[in-house]
């Protein structure tokens, strides 16, 4: 129970801080995967499948939480996840005019920054975790994802099915 | 009701709103001009790529096909005229009369029609979870099953509307979608609209994205899933990177203020490629320092007259 607890905690901190689906990427990742309790391995499969699930891109983090501690461990990642963002509902009636101003912009720009910078290097580690270890047709594929992924012309699912189908391809 | 002097919005501009495209969302007197500390008028804030929060976001990719399809909105469907046919069920058409207009100024939902109607939750709690269930990949795909969904068929909300609760959910922490169903949930019908737009979309696409893992994790040790494993980890490395420069372009200001932003960046990937320093202690800081140095470098109108 009480490890549930701190699971959940910990997922409701990184969704907290972060902007964005995959913001708390970098932070999920400094917390689970640094002290051991998942894998890049498994953080790997969570994105990859939280981009071909329904729904918005968030939901990796309910991917990891079942690995983590089944259905309850999905649960308890959909909470942790669902809560924070609502918290602009009660903010957007009593602070409206706050979120307009430009102190206010200014905080989110250095958030979203900086969140811009974790992610580079998170993307970065997860292409290449060793380079030394790393196949030319891995740093292809990463390269490949990104310019498809900036350019927006291909679907998302559809680069993850690539990168597997070509995983399969060449890595045997 | 929609004649109401106090919300100052006639009938006629919400069957009409002066929304065109995504390149002007509404009229050029509705401007706000923040850093001058003029508001032309903050009823109507001007709010396409998040000029009315002080420029703190941009549209995500203005130019992206895919966002674009789901921000713009050519116009209002006729759903008046369609509910005089009979050709609209009368849930679909619970706010015509009355709700939309005020909720847009108050940024809550007073649809005294609305509130209390089993047949508006359950095809609010329906539409929800069609979203949740048919939009694939997230992102621009369940924006634009939200917009077609919540403004195009049902006209729970306006375009106008809900463009600004589509930019106030970009300064939300976490996933900006589940802000957006909250603020649309709680405009259409107030706190029991949050729960049924959060949970109808985020339930049942978490019990998929489950049931993928699971399914997954019966033949994750098969030689053949390792070696596609081996080919998605760079996949989904090389789409975080692109988030991230997707996040810099939305982010990033003009002239020598790209300066300034690009060093955040670099610090913060420095920092978490090179030290153990905590990633939250990066975006903390870098969110005291944005309220101070990363403001927009001009005023609101000059860039739009660009």
């Amino acid at each position: 129970m009480t490890s549930d607890l701190a699971l959940f905690l910990t997922l409701l901190k990184d969704s907290a801080l972060a902007l964005g689906g995959l913001g708390s990427l970098p932070l999920v990742r400094q917390d689970l995967v640094a002290t051991g309790l998942v894998t890049d391995a498994q953080v790997v499969q969570a994105l990859a499948i939280g981009r071909l699930s329904t729904g918005p891109n968030g939901l990796w983090i309910v991917s990891l939480g079942y690995q983590i501690d089944g259905w309850l461990g999905a649960a308890i990642a959909l909470v942790a996840c669902s809560l924070p963002p609502l918290v602009m509902v009660p903010a957007t009636i009593v602070g409206r005019r706050f979120l307009m101003t430009p102190a206010f912009a200014g905080i989110v720009r250095g958030a979203a920054l900086a969140t811009a910078g974790l992610l580079a290097s998170t993307g970065v580690s997860l292409i290449a975790p060793d380079i030394a270890a790393t196949a030319w047709w891995q740093l292809g594929i990463g390269a490949a994802a990104a310019g498809l992924t900036y350019e927006g012309r291909l679907h998302p699912g559809l680069v993850v099915v690539g990168g597997a189908l070509l995983g399969v391809g060449l890595a045997r | 009701m929609l004649g109401n002097p106090e919300v100052g919005l006639r009938r006629e501009e919400l069957a009409h709103p002066p929304v065109a495209s995504g390149e002007q969302l509404v009229r050029p007197e509705d401007i706000v001009d923040l850093d001058r500390g003029r508001r032309a008028d903050m009823r109507r804030p001007r709010l396409e790529d998040g000029e009315a929060l002080g420029g703190a976001v941009r549209a995500h990719d203005r130019h992206h096909p895919a966002l674009r399809r789901a921000l713009d909105g050519a116009h209002e469907p006729a759903i008046e005229d369609a509910a005089a046919r009979g050709a609209v069920h009368p849930c679909e058409t619970p706010h015509v009369h009355d709700a939309p207009i005020h909720a847009w100024h108050t940024g809550r939902s007073d649809a005294s029609g609305w509130h209390g109607s089993v047949c508006g939750m359950r095809e609010l709690a329906r539409a929800w979870i069609a979203i949740g269930t048919q939009s694939v990949g997230g992102g621009t795909s369940t924006l634009f099953l939200i917009r077609r969904l919540v403004v195009e068929r049902h006209a729970w909300v306006t375009v106008r509307a809900f463009t600004e609760d589509w930019a106030l959910s970009q300064l939300s922490p976490g996933i900006h979608l589940v802000a957006l169903a909250g603020l649309l949930g709680d405009r259409i019908a107030g706190w029991r609209g949050v729960v049924i737009s959060v949970a109808g979309m985020m339930v049942p696409a978490a019990i998929v994205t489950a049931a993928l893992t699971a399914a997954y994790g019966t033949v994750a040790d098969q030689p053949l899933a390792r070696a596609a494993l081996a080919g998605m980890a760079p996949a989904t490395g090389g789409m975080t990177l692109a988030l991230a420069l997707i996040m810099v372009r939305e982010t990033r200001r003009h002239g020598r203020a790209v300066i300034v932003d690009a060093l955040v960046v670099a610090a913060a990937f420095a920092i978490l490629t090179f030290t153990r320093a905590s990633s939250i202690l990066v975006i903390v800081s870098a969110a005291l320092l944005g309220s101070a140095f990363l403001r927009r470098e001009r005023p609101t109108s000059e860039r739009a007259a660009e």
